[in-house]
């Protein structure tokens, strides 16, 4: 699981934010305030010129005071009447031809779906999921923005507000209407997308009798056979068979089979472990270097993407993880092993080819971050890139040899455990960024994690829902369309759209860019210095700014979606379905705030 | 201000511009204008002469450029004032894909009233309009006169006290044009203020207390009605069953006190008359062509 | 009249309409089996840009490009800058899906196809650290590059390309002894790749199956006569015979001597001939055989030397006239010993040899004057002995470019049975050591194996030292000083240094002066000094081992040159 940005608790995120941030609530006042404050100084402006300062003044205050007197007045009665009519509208404007789309995609998905993948559950997933999410922000997108705009076109809009209706009910009907169409929409599409995946990657094998070999153990016994299964679906499995026939065809394609005897046959079932859901729980990383002093990160090994960071073989670089809240709770016993699952990503980056054909190996190591006690090295062989699911035993040596168990001696009383990770080969480096180490919990429900992915879809929706309709209270159709249009497209290269505006993108600002672009300069050359380029700079500092202000109110929509987790087979941690959801309802609340005065300063009749 | 008196107007004014901000048009110069319970007030003008310009500044669809309308004593611009009006539009727009019922139940939960007297009040209205058997097709399958009903019982949902109503006779035929004025006219018994605009005289001649006048955005003459309409030198005698030489004793009398005799004839009916006697007609005995040579003045 | 004029307009209209149309219908009609179709479809046939003539019509590639609604470019570019982050971010699976997608969306564009198999073949699957992963990548590159020529099937690059991958992608790398085998073993890939007819065992080896796909290659430019488009026809038609080479020398290496191994010279060797009896364009656009160099030396020898009967004197003649007109510094400077010479002067007499340079034309242009009678035969001869120097000069560059001389020389010697003994011995020597640590048998095997080659060397005095031969007997020396050292004996001994039958070949290829000692103490033996440049031993010319595989082409970097990704 990549993990690019932390997701923090959602009290923390709420509050007081991440490091270098603040809280999205405290966030979400400033920016609520200096919009109002803008707002307000647009209208006075506005209105000052139109009727001159004294009574542009008045009005201004009259519009205020309105607005929150009728805020109380808002009756939930007439809201649900305008949702339930956007919703016939929807029906009539023949929304269900999204859902018939949505299906010709799932059908005609086999043909640039290939399952020869490595990880074809990876790719399905994000393929229905992504689909989703395009279609349903699309429709989403058509329903919003051109609603408003037919009203006043058809002028029907005249037999609403001659009637007791807040401006704020017609936005707010608006958006709650056609979030219900989108809803019952992404409802039916997620129970369908469900089952396609489920469905598509369904298959089973035969066993290979021809590939099978006798296993006998040290003692020379006969044990088992050790084989292989046929090639269906662009990929085979291997298999063990006990004595009676009976075994698993070995994960592959990230999926296993139960074999089991029918009649005098071994009989492959079904595919399980498709759709998984993890539960991982990350802890913090940090670095020793090679002399042993901690550092916040490893080393580069100059790869342009810095999300992990790397230590090198046989010296002293290690990675540390901290985990909090450890307790025997969590601990795993099947019987056979017992003690703290964990997951492990390894990244693998080797200066020399090593011998071919072998894994580099490293070392695991626990620590009590408070009395130092550590335990003796477990070691490993790295699989690049893969997730290794492993279990540290409950029952440990220390370095002095002596016996310990992992909960009562190398947990700090304040609940915390170090794991420690080395590379153990000179010259060769094990990569990690934070998420690359986490303690296993119990897998979730895939049904669950499903659902909080189209919650996640559902919650981008909602927001483009909120903005069309604002948008459309002041714009026409298209214009209030291609509003949104740009919002979202904005809103999904967000960190490029925020780098551009903060100057950390090479080839500066928008000017710059289109000045590069004509003149055919690369993005790293440097512009002569003169006038010209004073000029271009000039200008761009202004749309930078005025880029940076916009930043601060676009949705971060790749950041929203959660398709990523459910492709990797990962839980949605539900800290970020909450704030998810939270930063919904502030969008939602915003855009209806705009909206309402959008649409209240509106003169209808024009 | 007067509890009687509904609307008033002052130095209510409109002015159009452009994008820039330029002035284009001058839709309505300051109009002081005071409308008293149970009145029926007819706007009258060509088109463009700024009839709607002010119904849709008093209902607050337009904001005014200058001066101010008040409603029941509220700023035009004040939506609560909707809670006491009722609006029909010079078309009727409505959402064509709801049906008749539908229409009016939306409407009305518009003014929060809840579902029995929804209910009640829904079927009254339609039965009123008299859309019964209409009432579950939807409104674009709906004539232009049927729509006009609809949009006139939508008007009413809230039992208004004032009724403001955009050319409420276009578009109708004169069975349509008669119903409706009667309707006004039921209105006004119930003691419902009525603003109409129109540019059809006939109308509002028949149901008005008063007119107004405007051309250019201008107010023009406002007045009672049978005021306005006198003609002081003019002295007009109807009678039944003179003989011809009754007649010729009425001229000459006439003569003696040198007036002068301006027209004495048989009076011919108006088209309207004539066309709703028709109906009437057929309606009695259907399948035979009306029988109507001679009218007489029953 | 405005009814009227505007019923008018509507007829000139129609009547401009059915004009148009003529046009239009000769240009765009479609053919038939009938009919040849207008000229659209004539000069779409003539330049084979039908889409059933480029390879496989995709339903799928249609339908989505017709869906991209005329924004396939944009499409394109997203594809491309989304790949380019899926491959930054190491997330592969999503990146071959993009891939694919781009794939459906300009599968006639070659470049891409190229460009992209090679990043999967080469950039990607270095990134992942089991080896079965990489090699996986590794065939997934291939399959690419396979698809594309499905869509492309007359298409030489994309074979040629393909037949590099296979070949050298797999025979080449650090892993080849593993990917080679894991190819072999692939029956899934092998079932797949040759369309549910997997060839036998033994021919599965990856320098065949390359060797087969660039026969491939070449048969299109031949049947179909497709062009070859920059790449250089040198090279372009030695890749089988070189694919035929690398597979001998690869089986070699896994330790199949003797019968197989010959045949595999054998053939070799033979298209080797075939390819050098090839006629293919020079440079100057004139037709060529590598293999006629001697033919043509002899007819210009020949050529020569009636010309020089015809034109007897003139030559001398014309020599003496030169002389005469230098200005007296340079004939006091051409009196001085040439190693007593000042600069300056011998910049005078550098600059007279040129002037004095006499060309055959200048003498034919003489015997004109001399003897007008003679001067058609000898213009004649003039001119065609010009052609064929220039020929011969083309001749042996690009034999120089394919290194033909070697590899002629070396798939002849590799054949004789000397050689396969020697080269067998030395593997067995090789095992003894490594597997059996028998170091006496080792250091014996690899003795005779030397005295074998240096039997080789004898008979094929053309070899170079410093060829590749010689880096290869080169590992072979370092093999058997390593046997030396355990038995506490150097190759500078005098008891091994009489033995040594290679001393020439370890001191031309020495570079690393690895055995700088030995040569020392081998030359002091022999009484030469220290330094090894005496009379016996000529100083080793500079290596440059790229030039004796022509196959390799231009150097390949792990990026292939960017390409533009939106434009076909």
């Amino acid at each position: 699981m990549i993990l690019e940005e932390q997701i923090l608790p959602y009290m923390q995120w709420l509050w007081s934010g991440g490091p270098g941030s603040i809280g999205a609530l405290p966030r979400f006042l400033l920016i609520a305030l200096g919009l109002g404050f803008l707002g307000l100084l647009l209208g006075f402006i506005v209105s000052a010129a139109r009727h001159g300062i004294l009574r542009g003044g008045d009005i201004v205050y009259r519009t205020i005071t309105n607005g929150v007197r009728e805020l109380w007045e808002t009756s939930p009665r007439r809201v649900w009447a305008l949702a339930q009519l956007a919703m016939k509208e929807a029906w009539r404007r023949r929304v269900v031809v999204a859902l018939m789309v949505f299906f010709i995609i799932l059908v005609f998905a086999s043909w640039f779906l290939r399952t020869d993948h490595q990880d074809p559950a990876k790719l399905y997933i994000s393929f229905v999921l992504t689909a989703t999410t395009y279609l349903v922000l699309g429709i989403a997108l058509l329903l919003s923005a051109f609603s408003l705009p037919a009203d006043f076109k058809n002028k029907t809009i005249y037999t609403i507000v001659t009637k007791p209706v807040r401006a704020g009910e017609i936005v707010m009907g608006r958006t709650l209407g056609f979030t219900l169409v989108g809803t019952i929409l992404l409802a039916i599409m997620g129970v369908s997308s469900y089952v396609f995946v489920n469905r598509s990657l369904d298959h089973t094998h035969e066993v290979d009798i021809n590939s099978l070999k006798k296993v006998q153990d040290a003692a020379g016994e006969y044990i088992g056979q050790d084989g292989r299964t046929s090639l269906d679906a662009n990929h085979r499995h291997e298999v063990e068979l006990n004595t009676d026939g009976e075994g698993k065809a070995e994960s592959n394609y990230g999926h296993y089979h139960q074999i089991v005897k029918r009649g005098d046959r071994s009989v492959v079932l079904g595919a399980e472990g498709i759709m998984r859901a993890r539960v991982p729980r990350w802890g913090k990383l940090t670095f020793l270097d090679r002399q042993g002093v901690p550092k916040q990160r490893g080393i580069s090994v100059g790869s342009e993407w810095t999300y992990r960071s790397f230590v090198d073989g046989n010296t002293q670089a290690t990675a540390i993880w901290t985990f909090d809240d450890i307790s025997p709770a969590l601990n795993y016993d099947d019987g056979e092993v017992s003690g703290l699952p964990i997951g492990l990503i390894v990244r693998v980056f080797r200066t020399h080819k090593g011998v071919i054909g072998r894994g580099i190996t490293g070392s695991i190591q626990v620590r009590n971050p408070e009395t130092g006690l550590a335990s003796e090295v477990i070691p490993f062989t790295a699989l690049d890139a893969k997730i290794d699911e492993r279990i540290i035993p409950q029952k440990l040596r220390g370095t002095d040899d002596k016996e310990y168990d992992l909960y009562k001696d190398f947990v700090s009383p304040n609940g915390q455990l170090e794991i420690r990770v080395q590379c153990l080969e000179g010259g060769q480096y094990f990569g990690f960024a934070q998420p690359d180490m986490y303690l296993r919990l119990p897998d979730a429900s895939p049904v669950v994690n499903w659902l909080k992915v189209y919650a996640s879809i559902w919650v981008q929706m909602v927001i483009v829902i909120a903005i069309g309709v604002t948008a459309s209270t002041l714009l026409s159709g298209p214009v209030a369309m291609l509003f949104t249009v740009s919002f979202i497209v904005l809103g999904f290269f967000r960190p490029f759209f925020v780098g551009v505006a903060a100057g950390t993108e090479y080839g500066g600002g928008p000017v710059e860019s289109f000045y590069r672009l004509i003149t055919q300069k690369n993005i790293i050359t440097k512009l002569d210095e003169g006038f010209t380029t004073s000029l271009i700079q000039g200008v761009d500092l202004v749309f930078r700014s005025l880029m940076l202000t916009m930043a601060q109110v676009l949705p971060d929509f790749a950041a929203l979606s959660t398709v990523a987790f459910a492709a990797l087979g990962f839980d949605v941690p539900a800290d970020k379905v909450y704030q998810d959801l939270t930063m919904c309802l502030a969008y939602v609340i915003g855009l209806s705030v705009v909206g309402y005065f959008l649409l209240r300063t509106r003169e209808v009749a024009r | 201000m007067s509890d009687d008196i509904v609307i008033q107007t002052r130095a209510l004014g409109k002015v159009y511009r452009d994008f820039w901000g330029r002035q284009k048009v001058r839709a309505l110069k300051p109009l002081d204008l005071e409308i008293q319970r149970g009145e029926v007030l007819g706007l009258l003008g060509p088109n463009g002469s700024g009839k709607t310009t002010t119904i849709k500044l008093i209902l607050g669809l337009l904001f005014p450029t200058e001066g101010e309308a008040l409603v029941f004593g509220k700023r035009a611009t004040d939506v609560s004032k909707n809670e006491r009006i009722g609006y029909l539009p010079e078309e009727s727009y409505l959402y064509r894909f709801l049906n008749a019922e539908e229409t009016l139940d939306f409407y009305g939960r518009l003014f929060d009233m809840s579902a029995e007297t929804r209910k009640q009040r829904v079927d009254e209205l339609i039965k009123m309009v008299g859309l019964d058997r209409a009432r579950k097709r939807q409104l674009q399958e709906y004539s232009k006169g049927m729509t006009r009903r609809i949009g006139l019982a939508q008007a009413l949902i809230n039992n208004p006290e004032l009724i403001l109503l955009d050319e409420p006779t276009s578009g109708l035929d004169p069975i349509g044009t008669r119903e409706m004025k009667d309707m006004i006219l039921r209105l006004k018994e119930e003691g419902k203020t009525v603003v109409m605009c129109s540019h059809l005289l006939a109308d509002v001649q028949d149901v008005c207390d008063r007119i107004a006048i405007l051309h250019q955005g201008e107010l023009k003459e406002l007045g009672r009605v049978d005021t306005l309409l006198t003609v002081a030198d003019v002295t007009q005698i109807r009678a039944r069953n003179l003989t011809a030489d009754c007649q010729n004793e009425i001229r000459q009398v006439i003569a003696r006190h040198h007036g002068e005799l301006m027209e004495m004839d048989n009076p011919s009916t108006t088209l309207e008359e004539l066309f709703l006697s028709i109906v009437r007609d057929s309606e009695a005995r259907p399948g035979r062509r009306a029988n109507v040579e001679q009218t007489t003045s029953a | 009249m405005n009814e009227n004029s505007s019923f008018h307009r509507k007829i000139i209209y129609v009547v401009l309409l059915a004009i148009l149309l003529f046009p239009i219908s000769q240009l765009g009609s479609p053919s038939t089996l009938e009919d040849k179709g207008g000229k659209l479809a004539q000069l779409r046939k003539e330049y084979e840009l039908g889409q059933s003539d480029l390879g496989e019509i995709d339903p799928a590639s249609e339908t989505i490009r017709m869906a991209t609604l005329g924004l396939r470019g944009i499409a394109v570019s997203m594809l491309w800058s989304k790949a380019n982050e899926f491959k930054k971010k190491e997330d592969w699976t999503n990146f071959r899906a993009t891939l694919e997608q781009l794939a459906k969306l300009q599968p006639y564009f070659i470049s891409f196809w190229k460009y992209q198999a090679w990043n999967l073949t080469y950039n990607v699957s270095v990134e992942l650290d089991d080896i079965r992963d990489r090699f996986a990548y590794v065939l997934r590159g291939i399959n690419f590059l396979k698809e594309g020529t499905k869509y492309n099937r007359d298409n030489p690059h994309l074979l040629a390309e393909l037949g590099w991958f296979i070949g050298n992608k797999i025979g080449r790398a650090d892993e080849h002894v593993e990917y080679r085998r894991l190819f072999k073993a692939d029956d899934d890939f092998q079932n797949s790749f040759h369309d549910g007819n997997p060839p036998p065992l033994e021919q599965r080896d990856n320098w065949l199956v390359s060797r087969g796909i660039y026969e491939q290659s070449i048969s299109v430019v031949d049947d179909k006569k497709k062009s070859i488009g920059q790449k250089n026809p040198t090279t372009f038609f030695a890749a089988p015979a070189m694919s035929q080479i690398n597979y001998a020398e690869a089986i070699e290496e896994d330790g199949v001597f003797q019968e197989r191994a010959r045949a595999a010279w054998r053939s070799a060797a033979n298209l080797w001939r075939d390819y050098g009896n090839r006629e293919m364009r020079s440079s100057r656009g004139s037709m060529i055989r590598l293999g006629d160099l001697t033919r043509w030396e002899l007819e210009v020898r020949k050529l020569q030397s009636e010309f020089d009967a015809l034109s007897m004197g003139v030559r001398a003649e014309l020599v003496a006239e030169k002389r005469a007109k230098l200005p007296a510094a340079t004939l006091a400077a051409m009196g001085v010993p040439e190693n007593l010479r000042s600069e300056q002067q011998r910049n005078l007499v550098n600059e007279a040899a040129t002037q004095m340079q006499i060309s055959i034309e200048e003498i034919a242009d003489r015997v004109a004057v001399n003897n007008p009678e003679k001067a058609g035969e000898a213009s004649r001869l003039a001119n065609r002995i010009a052609d064929i120097n220039d020929r011969i000069f083309l001749i042996n560059n690009n034999r120089q470019v394919s290194n033909y001389e070697y590899w002629k020389t070396r798939t002849e010697f590799e054949q004789t049975a000397d050689a396969l003994r020697a080269r067998e011995l030395a593997y067995l020597g090789n095992q003894a050591f490594k597997e059996d640590a028998d170091l006496l048998q080792a250091r014996k095997l690899f003795e005779e194996s030397f005295d074998l080659w240096a039997k080789v060397f004898e008979a094929f005095p053309t070899l170079d030292l410093d060829s590749t031969t010689g880096s290869d007997l080169m590992e072979y020396v370092e093999d058997y000083t390593k046997i030396l050292q355990q038995l506490d004996l150097s190759l500078g001994d005098e008891e091994v240094d009489q033995r040594f039958p290679l001393w020439d070949v370890v001191i031309a290829n020495d570079n690393e002066r690895k055995y700088f000692d030995a040569i020392t103490e081998h030359n002091r033996r022999l009484g030469l000094n220290a330094e090894g440049t005496g009379p016996l031993v000529e100083a080793p010319a500079e290596e440059s081992t790229t030039q004796e595989a022509p196959a390799k082409q231009s150097p390949k970097n792990e990026q292939p040159a960017a390409e533009a990704p939106a434009q076909e």
